[in-house]
């Protein structure tokens, strides 16, 4: 196999997402990227890669569930909320146990 | 130590001059400036305030409460490295402040008894508790402002602080011109103000001049024990309880100006070996905890009694507490004797 086959898989002209090794030619590629026509003539560019990146991104905030979140008061009630959950296992990571004073039993008052 | 404040705003330049009177060789200090001490931030650190979010008007008063005590704490140390004594003025109700300071240190001795820092906390609440702090605190002669001065002297004494004196300022006067009626009754509120806090010195300014208090400090008194607080404890008799006296005890506490306070009485247990370690009493909000003797400790307290400025919290024996009654034993040792003699003449 060779270095070809190593090329990232973004570096695929037709836009898809493809594996490795389902990309095109790379010397074309460097070819275009230096006329300075390459934005607007192929398949692939910097608008198209930075739409594509902001695609996944909101694919990734709606799997993580970070949309529902910002209804979330108390992380705890939550488990199912990635957000919540890591918040919580923070929390829990650094906190100390809770000291208390132990209460007052307060007496019956007698005024002769 | 001397703390001197003031129950209204425009007081605090008599609280200091009665103060700098008081003790003339007085380093004198304002607790707002160790508002930036180190001690400050690290006191802080160590308090971890849960639930804010529930309680957001309560953490502001909280994280204020720490911030006091933490300034306390040292203005304290300050005053305990130098040779001269400290004065230092406080804003506010001293007795809240010192209430704070007892309460945070104890919670730092059930949390973190072994660090530095409660141990610092630790030798402060010990000596505020002790009377090894004097307080001076000046009030108008106004009825509303008498009113709380003599619940914040009774809180103070609670506390154990020692009351160096109330400073009654200013008197209104003839040549500013105050009509005889106004200056009368202004006197008349004085003294009404000596009879309520017997024991207490209360003086007024004269002549547009703050009184000379007996300062302990000043006259070289090493202060020791209780402040004017009284704790006594005496065997429960027969006649009070009306039966029988069973081992039990009455603990006597007698605090100038108690009876203007409403107050609340309980036990509070520090070790949970003993039913109670401190008596715990409430007068108008501000806690105290007085501290009880290795008797008291194995003793339940059963009610509270308060008259006038007295309060008697009645206890019974623990039997949980107590060993085997030596009846038993003793019984045994004598049939161990007239055995041996029934040997002996055998």
């Amino acid at each position: 196999m060779d270095d070809s086959d190593e090329r990232p898989w973004w570096l695929s002209r037709d836009g898809d997402a493809g594996g490795p090794g389902e990309t095109g030619d790379a010397a074309n590629h460097e070819s275009n990227a230096q006329d300075g026509s390459a934005g607007s003539t192929q398949g692939w560019d910097l608008t198209s890669m930075l739409g594509m990146l902001g695609s996944l991104a909101g694919q990734w905030w709606e799997s993580s569930g970070a949309g529902a979140h910002a209804g979330h008061d108390d992380p705890a009630d939550h488990p199912d909320c990635v957000i919540c959950m890591g918040l919580t296992r923070l929390s829990a990571s650094t906190a100390s146990e809770p000291v208390v004073l132990p209460a007052v039993r307060w007496l019956p008052i007698r005024r002769p | 130590m001397l703390l001197a404040s003031s129950i209204t705003p425009s007081g605090a330049v008599w609280a200091e001059s009665a103060a700098r009177k008081a003790i003339s060789t007085a380093h004198v200090v304002d607790l707002g400036d160790f508002s930036d001490h180190p001690l400050v931030a690290e006191f802080s650190e160590s308090f971890r305030v849960t639930g804010a979010s529930r309680v957001s008007g309560d953490l502001s008063g909280a994280m204020a409460s720490v911030r006091r005590t933490a300034m306390l704490l040292a203005a304290f140390d300050v005053a305990n490295s130098r040779v001269d004594p400290t004065v230092v003025v406080v804003e506010g109700s001293v007795p809240e402040l010192v209430s704070d300071a007892c309460s945070f240190s104890a919670l730092l001795q059930v949390s973190a008894a072994e660090t530095p820092l409660a141990q610092r906390a630790k030798t402060m609440s010990d000596a505020l508790a002790g009377g090894d702090v004097e307080w001076i605190v000046v009030t108008p002669p106004e009825r509303a402002a008498m009113d709380s001065v003599t619940v914040q002297v009774a809180q103070g004494c609670a506390l154990g602080l020692r009351v160096t004196g109330v400073v009654v300022a200013p008197m209104p006067r003839k040549r500013d011109g105050w009509p005889n009626k106004i200056r009368r009754s202004a006197r008349g509120l004085v003294e009404q103000l000596q009879d309520r806090l017997f024991d207490i010195p209360v003086q007024r300014s004269r002549a547009g001049k703050v009184p000379v208090l007996p300062s302990r400090a000043a006259r070289g008194i090493e202060l020791r024990g209780a402040g004017p607080m009284s704790v006594t404890i005496s065997p429960e008799s027969a006649s009070s309880s009306g039966s029988e006296s069973d081992g039990g005890h009455v603990l006597s506490v007698t605090i100038p100006g108690l009876q203007y306070c409403d107050v609340e009485v309980g036990v509070w247990s520090q070790d949970p070996s003993y039913p109670s370690t401190h008596i715990v009493v409430r007068l108008d909000g501000v806690i105290a905890r007085i501290e009880l003797d290795s008797t008291l400790r194995r003793c339940v307290a059963v009610e509270a009694v308060v008259a006038g400025d007295s309060i008697a919290v009645s206890f019974r024996a623990d039997p949980a507490q107590w060993p085997e009654p030596r009846a038993s034993s003793g019984a045994s040792d004598q049939a161990d004797e007239q055995a041996d003699e029934r040997e002996r003449e055998a």
